[in-house]
């Protein structure tokens, strides 16, 4: 995806850029010969923030949480409880709460999914634009091995 | 996806002789799949008080034969009056290893102290070949270590570096291979008895 920077002021929007995703996604898939990815794309857009998911099947799909692979096993449960009980008092979490959520649904990730690692890295997308951190190490907790 | 994979000790183990007794050391994480069923497993199981085995393969298998070996082991001490030798206790695992090869998958490390050898590792891997090594790995993380073991093993270590040994040895296998992970367990095995220890997290070299 290169953007060429022809200066006349446009730029992909969030879910145009779905769109498109999903249709080369598709089509190859179409033609027994996909682009073997999962992709999320978060953005915000004229004030509005974006989460959307489009994965090598060309399944596409927006929602308040997205994960992929394990994830949507282990994580978006996590995700959509606390979702659901914000939504439930009208409120969304604050970027402190959404970071500290992320943290604690990799870490659980690191624990029970074998193809994973503990080093991430973390990317918060707002009006301004990108901010990236990492890469940081999850600290993981083995008391329970004494237990054993 | 998960139903259809048999839960495996996926794996790194390990064993190294000394002069006075052994250094075992193994991971914790059981594996059903890509789903890390148990991240604190404990693969070193013993099977006499001075005898060990460490379990890589098919969880259930390596569980069954070693509780086979271990009632054939006290049963046969009692008749002997006296511990039973290490080597015994390979063998036992070895005929059992042979017999049911084809049904089996089960790769075991034995290691232990007995009185007339002193510190032993014999290696039982999938297939039933029953080899004494001074050191042995196993488990599908050992592939990763061949080249570290080479380059370092010495003949003639000490207890405590053989502990070092093992750790280093199991923990850069820890990384590379996604069935094994977790901890650490380590246990040095000599005459006075069984010592037990959990390297975890920051504890990992």
């Amino acid at each position: 995806i290169d953007e060429e920077l022809l200066g006349d002021g446009h730029s992909y929007s969030p879910r145009a850029l779905h769109s498109w995703l999903t249709r080369v996604l598709y089509n190859r898939r179409s033609k027994i010969n996909p682009l073997w990815n999962t992709v999320l794309i978060a953005g915000v857009y004229g004030g509005e923030s974006f989460l959307g998911y489009v994965d090598m099947l060309g399944v596409a799909y927006e929602a308040p949480s997205l994960a992929t692979g394990f994830g949507a096993y282990l994580a978006q449960p996590l995700l959509r409880a606390e979702l659901e009980r914000d939504r439930d008092r009208d409120r969304l979490p604050t970027r402190e709460e959404a970071r500290e959520l992320l943290e604690r649904c990799l870490k659980v990730l690191y624990y029970r999914d074998a193809r994973s690692f503990n080093r991430y890295e973390v990317a918060t997308v707002t009006e301004k634009g990108v901010e990236l951190e990492g890469p940081l190490t999850l600290e993981a907790n083995w008391d329970i091995a004494h237990v054993v | 996806e998960w139903t259809a994979e048999p839960v495996s000790t996926g794996t790194t183990i390990m064993a190294v002789e000394f002069d006075g007794g052994v250094v075992i050391g193994a991971d914790s994480r059981t594996t059903t799949g890509a789903y890390i069923a148990n991240r604190v497993t404990d693969k070193l199981t013993p099977v006499h008080d001075r005898i060990f085995c460490c379990r890589s393969g098919s969880a259930a298998d390596t569980q069954a034969v070693a509780d086979a070996v271990a009632y054939q082991l006290a049963f046969h001490s009692v008749e002997l009056e006296e511990p039973p030798r290490v080597r015994t206790a390979a063998r036992l695992f070895q005929q059992s290893c042979y017999r049911y090869r084809e049904e089996l998958s089960a790769g075991i490390i034995v290691a232990g102290w007995d009185p007339r050898r002193g510190g032993q590792v014999y290696m039982v891997p999938m297939g039933g070949l029953l080899l004494r090594q001074p050191f042995a790995v196993g488990g599908s993380g050992s592939s990763y270590i061949y080249g570290f073991l080479d380059a370092t093993f010495q003949p003639g270590m000490s207890r405590s570096q053989c502990q070092e040994f093992v750790a280093r040895a199991l923990a850069l296998a820890m990384v590379r291979d996604g069935s094994s992970g977790g901890v650490i367990r380590l246990a040095a095995i000599t005459e006075e008895g069984v010592e037990r220890t959990v390297l975890a997290g920051s504890d990992l070299p």
